[in-house]
């Protein structure tokens, strides 16, 4: 990982030197096309694929032995997100990392905008103002958000990271901690827990990669766990308190009354726990089939891919989305620009986060919250954020040796 | 920092950091999905297990009831029900609008099927069906099998209910079943064990499940009822059965038994043609052994009304009607006896030994004692009269100078030999006890002594003297049975009953033989009251009886003057009570019968014509042959303790 001078081929630049003796590039989009690295697509699309067929087990009717007519829609549409997510993913990956910084300030000030119009005039949804409604369309800005904080921190950054090796100073983490935490309060607002959770760990991770000094590391995470008791306390609702309740008790095995609150995580463990080593077999898994666990084709749906598959599939699923996320660090590491590099990073901490949170939550480590997991759960809007975030990734590892101006970004 | 680094080299660094802590995080998860998959799995597995499999209740076929010749009087019949499934219905008023268009739907059933969703929803059990009508037409079924196919949450199906096919025949007798009440539900969970009373209580609320809430049918409750079975069901979150998996013999219902009665329904359906719409009671009961054959009480009400719950406006209805259907007059109505009375007076008059029966009393009409005047019915007076001709003749005067000399005390004591103010309750409900009064009743009712007047009435069957049919039938039965022991019975092969009354106090068979040829001469003899009567018209056996008449009202000297003694004149509800007593044959008696027409005037005129015809169509018909339930009795052999299976005779 010598990177001394930028001396020499790096692997990345081996390939597109492979690439190029084959006869395969040029210029222009079709050179680009065949440069994707097809072999991580694939994967991306096979995890979204599974996740088609575990919504088509959800929505199963075991007395028939036929897909349920209510349900039969829950695959159908998963399955054309995913093809619409594929083609916006690949048609981000070929824009080039310069077009990208571009948008990266109108894109912030347009989400931010947007924000605060939901403040103001946003549609009501359970219990939270989410969406806002022009005309027919229905927006949720929290959504683009995701995307939008992580290019702008990462802009702002290559903007700012001083030329001759030195770190940043420390004025500069100031101002990207501000970037963060504007949109990141406003969805907190909302309130929207998981995505204010989301934008912050994404947002913090492209700070810790910029080389803020490890003294201010230890130092947020020390204040962070000595802030726990407080928050409990005087942040959290009263059914986000029970929420954290039940999963103290579910882990330290206290005995639960079964109900409300801790129904679902129960009814989610016992799915889990009867799959054991390879699982009752695909639309076989007797505790989802007949729909024990509440939110499955959403939040919940790991534990049918844990029933049906076992702990291989579970386990096989996990793996799939670690070996994903180290090729994304590997992007990271490979990339030239710090906009690059940064912007990889917060889209890999965005996807990590929900899949991380997501898993813990389903077995029962973290609290619940609504929190998808990428590319399998259903639900439109996150499946095409996580594809516009892989489509990023991608961008970065074509486009690893662009050469970004700092100037003009803004 | 020991050493200054570039960003690019930190950068990389902090990756390693990183992708250490993404790999803690992913063993974590592995880790936690090792303890779930392999450590715990199998506690979870039989969680699982225990979360869908759920034995459900099978309910048990309620037992039927058939007369002693295996006629079936409440059996179970296969009726089309349609119900709905709450949690499938979008909205319920939608859907029951639409069902109010195929099937005729009352809107005060609806309001009940709405508040019954509504529960089902509050209690989070929108899975249990509610029944929207139990009994549908031919037509009904018929049509809502067409229409409703696509009406989603709509059930429409063969269910199992209970049907008197003799609809008001047995109203009194039977009793009626009828949706568990929370009263049902206290008193017959009582004494079991809190398991127990889980499952019975489970039992109790099925839909399909009736409890007996009247007459035989309560009492035969737990008889009738049979043992509810478990069905292994697989079901899903919501408690909705997903597949219904292998059947234990061991856990499959045990159906009711069936309970057997004395009565002959053929018996009882002449009888009650034979009162063409009076009001009134008639039993029969075979001397030999104290069955019951025939229970009349009309009119009644059709107990098929109750099983699915009467509406208020129907029980309104019944309770308001002046007829009285609800009131179960065989056992539960209370009449002066009136003249059947006089065979008591004169049994207790000889064992007393103050009269003999050759000992006479003149008659003029008229009794006088002390300042007061008595009337005989009889208008210038008997003459002479002796015992056997105080009973032929019914004289009034004979009877007050009997009573006089025998005294209120002995008449009562003999009226309690004969069943008078016993209650029998033979496993019906409503039964009373009616009233013997004595001194000492009176001062505690009253507050009062008794006044010898009073035993005068007391004589003639009046007064404060309150006696039943089944009483009067009893009493007919010891006499033609010579005075032995009777043991009044109704239930054939069913539930012991403990409190029954045996009317065993010993009677002196030659002063009944007395008692007998004075009802010979009733009938019999040219002068007795119910001479035309007699002859059965089966060209041999006849019958003895007594008339009665009872006063339903005080006559007044206006009225006696102006020779108003019955009919024109009076209101319908003012005229007496016509009664007769009966047996039959005459010379070897089988069946005693008491009659009562209520305000038929006349004991002979209107009662003992209704004697005769039910006591020849009990000889013609054999009722009181061998029941069909000592015949299998006496199949079964010794030491097993199988109750025969009832089918339709």
């Amino acid at each position: 990982m010598n990177r001394e001078g930028y001396t020499g081929f790096t692997r990345g630049e081996a390939r597109t030197s492979t690439a190029r003796t084959l006869n395969f590039s040029g210029f222009g989009p079709f050179g680009k096309i065949a440069r994707l690295p097809w072999s991580i697509i694939l994967v991306i699309v096979a995890v979204g694929l599974t996740g088609g067929a575990m919504l088509f087990s959800v929505g199963w009717d075991p007395v028939a032995q036929a897909p349920s007519p209510d349900e039969a829609d829950l695959w159908r549409d998963h399955l054309t997100r995913l093809g619409a997510g594929f083609v916006i993913m690949i048609f981000l990956a070929l824009m080039p990392l310069g077009i990208w910084a571009r948008f990266a300030w109108p894109a912030y000030v347009g989400v931010v905008i947007l924000l605060i119009l939901v403040e103001l005039f946003g549609v009501m949804g359970g219990g939270a103002a989410r969406w806002l409604k022009v005309g027919p369309i229905i927006l949720q800005p929290s959504e683009p958000a995701k995307l939008a904080v992580t290019i702008a921190l990462a802009s702002w950054y290559q903007r700012m990271m001083p030329t001759g090796g030195q770190s940043p100073p420390l004025w500069v983490h100031g101002g990207a901690l501000l970037i963060l935490l504007i949109p990141a309060g406003l969805v907190f607002k909302q309130p929207n827990l998981s995505t204010a959770l989301a934008l912050a760990a994404s947002g913090a991770m492209i700070i810790f990669f910029a080389g803020i000094a490890m003294r201010y590391v230890a130092g947020a995470l020390g204040l962070g766990v000595l802030a726990v008791p407080a928050i409990y306390s005087f942040v959290l609702k009263p059914y986000q308190r029970e929420r954290v309740d039940t999963l103290i008790a579910g882990i330290t095995g206290k005995a639960t009354n079964g109900l409300g609150e801790s129904y679902q995580i129960e009814q989610a463990k016992i799915a889990i726990g009867a799959g054991g080593l390879s699982g009752r077999g695909y639309l076989q898994g007797i505790q989802s089939q007949q729909e024990y666990v509440p939110e499955q084709h959403t939040d919940f749906i790991l534990t049918i891919i844990a029933e049906e598959f076992g702990f291989i599939g579970a386990v096989g699923l996990l793996t799939v989305f670690a070996f994903l996320f180290v090729w994304s660090f590997r992007v990271a590491a490979r990339n030239k620009s710090w906009f690059g590099r940064l912007a990889t990073v917060g889209a890999t901490s965005t996807i990590a986060f929900f899949a991380i949170f997501n898993s813990g939550m389903v077995l029962g480590l973290l609290p619940v919250l609504g929190m998808p997991l990428p590319l399998i759960s259903y639900g439109g809007t996150a499946l095409i954020t996580v594809m516009a975030s892989f489509g990023l990734i991608l961008s970065a590892h074509l486009h690893q040796d662009e050469k970004l101006s700092s100037r003009g970004l803004f | 920092m020991a050493r200054k680094q570039s960003p690019d080299a930190d950068f990389d660094r902090r990756l390693l950091i990183m992708m250490g802590v993404g790999g803690a995080v992913y063993a974590t998860l592995v880790g936690r999905l090792s303890q779930l998959q392999f450590v715990e799995s199998a506690y979870y597995r039989e969680l699982a297990a225990q979360n869908h499999i759920r034995l459900v209740l099978a309910p048990p076929a309620r037992g039927q009831i058939l007369d002693r010749f295996g006629r079936p009087l409440a059996s179970q019949r296969q009726a089309g029900r349609v119900s709905v499934v709450p949690e499938r219905l979008d909205d319920a008023e939608v859907t029951l609008a639409r069902l109010g268009k195929l099937i005729d739907l009352p809107d005060t059933r609806r309001a009940r099927v709405l508040e019954e969703i509504k529960g089902n929803r509050t209690r989070r059990a929108g899975f249990v069906p509610v029944t929207v009508v139990q009994e549908l037409s031919y037509e009904e079924f018929a049509r809502l099998r067409v229409h409703a196919v696509d009406m989603e949450g709509v059930d429409v199906e063969m269910a199992s209910t209970r049907s008197y096919p003799r609809g008001r025949d047995f109203a009194h007798v039977l009793g009626y079943v009828a949706r568990a009440s929370a009263d049902d539900l206290t008193r017959l969970a009582e004494g079991r064990s809190p398991e127990d009373q889980r499952t019975f209580e489970e039992l109790l609320r099925h839909p399909d499940i009736r409890v007996g809430r009247q007459g035989m049918e309560r009492f035969a409750e737990d008889w009738l009822r049979g043992r509810p079975g478990r069905r292994r069901v697989v079901t899903n979150a919501h408690g909705r059965p997903m597949q219904e998996l292998e059947q234990d013999p061991a856990t499959a219902a045990v159906a009711g038994k069936d309970l057997y009665i004395t009565i002959d329904a053929e018996l009882q359906r002449v009888a009650i043609e034979r009162f063409a719409g009076e009001s009134g009671a008639a039993v029969v009961v075979d001397v030999s052994n104290g069955d019951v054959l025939s229970m009349v009480s009309t009119p009644a009400f059709d107990p098929n009304a109750f099983v699915n719950g009467i509406s208020g406006k129907d029980y309104a209805e019944l309770r308001d009607n002046p007829m009285a259907p609800l009131y179960p007059r065989a056992h539960g109505g209370v009449y002066p006896p009136g003249s059947t009375f006089k065979m008591v007076v004169a049994t207790a008059a000889l064992e007393s030994g103050a009269v003999k029966p050759t000992d006479t009393v003149r008659c003029n009409g008229y009794y006088r004692f002390g300042n007061r005047t008595w009337h005989c019915w009889k208008k210038g007076g008997h003459g002479t009269m002796n015992m056997h001709n105080g009973i032929k003749h019914s004289c009034d005067v004979y009877f007050y100078e009997t009573a006089r000399r025998t005294g209120v005390d002995k008449i009562a004591e003999v009226a309690h030999k004969f069943g008078f103010g016993e209650t029998f309750v033979l496993g019906m409900t409503g039964a009373r006890s009616g009233l013997v009064p004595d001194p000492e009743w009176k001062q505690n009712a009253r507050g009062e002594p008794w006044f010898e007047g009073e035993t005068l009435n007391f004589g003639i069957g009046q007064g404060q003297l309150g006696v039943t049919p089944l009483q009067l039938a009893l009493m007919t039965a010891r006499i033609a049975a010579d005075g032995a022991p009777i043991k009044p019975r109704l239930v054939g092969l069913g539930p012991e009953s403990e409190d029954e009354v045996t009317l065993d106090a010993p009677l002196d068979k030659d002063i009944i033989g007395i008692m007998r040829s004075g009802m010979f001469g009733v009938t019999s003899e040219p002068g007795g009251t119910g001479y035309r009567s007699g002859d059965l018209g089966l060209g041999g056996p006849r019958m003895a009886g007594k008339s009665g008449t009872a006063q339903v009202r005080r006559i007044s000297q206006a009225e006696r003057d102006k020779g108003i003694r019955k009919g024109i004149g009076i209101e319908r509800e003012l005229r007496d009570h016509a009664l007769f007593v009966a047996y039959a044959p005459t010379d070897n008696p089988r069946y005693a019968v008491s009659v009562v027409v209520e305000h038929g005037e006349s004991g002979s005129g209107a009662a003992a014509p209704l004697a005769r015809d039910i006591l020849a169509a009990a000889l013609k018909m054999d009722s009181g042959r061998t029941p069909l339930y000592s015949k299998r009795a006496a199949a079964t052999p010794p030491g097993t303790d199988q109750i025969p299976e009832g089918d339709p005779a």
